[in-house]
């Protein structure tokens, strides 16, 4: 059973060159800023962004978590921290369930490798279960109707075969906890409706899964909770409606 | 080029191209190994933002890759290197069965080093020019074009601080057939250790914060 833990979960980051005393000046300190984190002092005296703070949660098996906030909420920040990439400064982080991120889909991609190399290597960097590459390949090259371009290198393929090719192996294996940022993952709206089934069954198969959006109709269709962030503090977490309508009065 | 190189420096110090060409072929071959190795472990970490930022992969894994890619190429070098050496120097001996400690204590040293540089770049990435420049200048101080017995025993500290030159010949010499001085080797055991406990402590403390200094 897949599932994810935040406990009173911090996350402070250094700001490396930055202007140090302009950064720390009072005025910039006190102000009060919508977007961002809150930038303060650090242990060592230096400028430091307060990007999570105090978060507390927990998703089992089935939750679809929709993360809404502005541009700089802590979205993306609260994406990687769950996938441990960001080591959160205090609090406890816990994870059941082998983690899948999508922030990037063309990661791995070596334009000088043909298709078919492309999808072992992609395979490998995400960790897939190499027993059953011969599967994934087959899949692959059904789905994404490359044909014999999958013998030539990347670099021949034009911007649209790539980007099917990647989203291609990214979703044939499901995953248990599968993370999402806005764009990337089922943002890519002009896949036509087959890769939109595809979406679907992948989504579908994950364990749990969170999203970062700021697409109503994307949270709409596929989570069934959401989260506010602001200034890397949960401002509300509850079911879908009642946080997308949380987030909208907010601006009034 | 090589070869050109060999010509001059064999007139120069008026030796032997025979015994000068496989001398000097092994050190440039080592040679490069080493410096395109720390430099691109200076870059380890930057350069492969967009990958630490996606997936939480450990660190050694950019480190080593620096290092396979290097040895590959190497391994490519070899493949005109090593028929040079057997044609012009048939004395393969017991001797020569010293290269497999002398690649050892090689990749511990460049493990090291290697994972030092990715993370100090990491922090201070001006760090990347300040190597560059040293690995440019380390060349003419090594013995790579010229053979360390012609200091004739004169300023021996030249060769005996110089890493670099320890690093070269415990590889170079089994290969032409004799065991690098003693000394290289008590002095890579003794960097391979202490480095490789300095990486240790160093990444235990500071790898949680590499994400954020990138």
């Amino acid at each position: 059973m897949a599932s994810i833990e935040f406990k009173n979960v911090y996350l402070e980051y250094p700001v490396l060159g930055g202007d140090r005393k302009r950064l720390l000046s009072k005025q910039v300190l006190q102000q009060y800023l919508r977007t961002g984190g809150m930038l303060e002092k650090g242990g060592s005296g230096s400028a430091a962004v307060k990007a999570l703070s105090d978060v507390s949660f927990h998703l089992t098996q089935g939750d679809r978590l929709g993360l809404i906030g502005h541009n700089g909420a802590g979205k993306s920040t609260m994406l990687r921290t769950i996938a441990g990439i960001y080591p959160a400064t205090s609090g406890s982080v816990h994870l059941d369930g082998v983690c899948s991120s999508l922030f990037s889909m063309a990661l791995g991609l070596d334009p000088d490798a043909t298709g078919y190399e492309n999808i072992r290597l992609m395979s490998l960097l995400r960790n897939f279960d190499m027993n059953k590459i011969d599967e994934i390949i087959v899949d692959v090259a059904e789905f994404t109707e490359l044909g014999s371009y999958l013998d030539m290198p990347v670099r021949t393929y034009s911007s649209g075969m790539a980007a099917r090719l990647s989203f291609a192996v990214v979703t044939s294996q499901p995953c248990d906890i599968l993370l999402i940022d806005e764009g990337i993952g089922a943002g890519d709206a002009s896949f036509q409706e087959k890769a939109q089934a595809r979406i679907k069954a992948f989504f579908s198969k994950a364990g749990v899964m969170v999203i970062a959006s700021h697409a109503d109709d994307l949270l709409n269709q596929f989570c069934n909770k959401g989260m506010v962030l602001e200034q890397g503090q949960v401002k509300f977490l509850g079911s879908l409606d009642d946080a997308l309508e949380f987030y909208n009065s907010s601006f009034d | 080029m090589v070869g050109g190189i060999t010509v001059v420096y064999a007139t120069v110090f008026n030796m032997p191209i025979r015994e000068l060409l496989p001398f000097i072929a092994l050190g440039i071959m080592i040679w490069m190994l080493i410096s395109t190795t720390l430099a691109d472990a200076c870059k380890a970490y930057v350069a492969n933002r967009a990958v630490i930022l996606e997936m939480p992969l450990p660190y050694s894994h950019y480190v080593l890759k620096a290092i396979a890619t290097n040895a590959l190429i190497t391994a490519h070098h070899m493949v005109v290197v090593v028929p040079i050496v057997l044609i012009l120097d048939h004395s393969l001996t017991w001797q020569t069965l010293l290269i497999v400690p002398g690649l050892l204590l090689l990749f511990a040293n460049l493990f090291w080093a290697a994972s030092f540089l990715a993370l100090i770049c990491a922090r201070f990435h001006d760090i990347t020019l300040v190597v560059a420049s040293i690995i440019q200048l380390a060349i003419f101080v090594t013995p790579i074009f010229w053979r360390p017995e012609m200091l004739e025993g004169r300023r021996t500290f030249i060769l005996e601080a110089n890493p670099f030159y320890h690093l070269i010949a415990v590889v170079r010499q089994p290969i032409l057939g004799n065991a690098a001085p003693d000394f290289s080797y008590i002095f890579l055991s003794v960097t391979a250790v202490l480095g490789l406990s300095l990486v240790a402590f160093l990444h235990k403390n500071y790898r949680k914060r590499v994400v954020f200094w990138i």
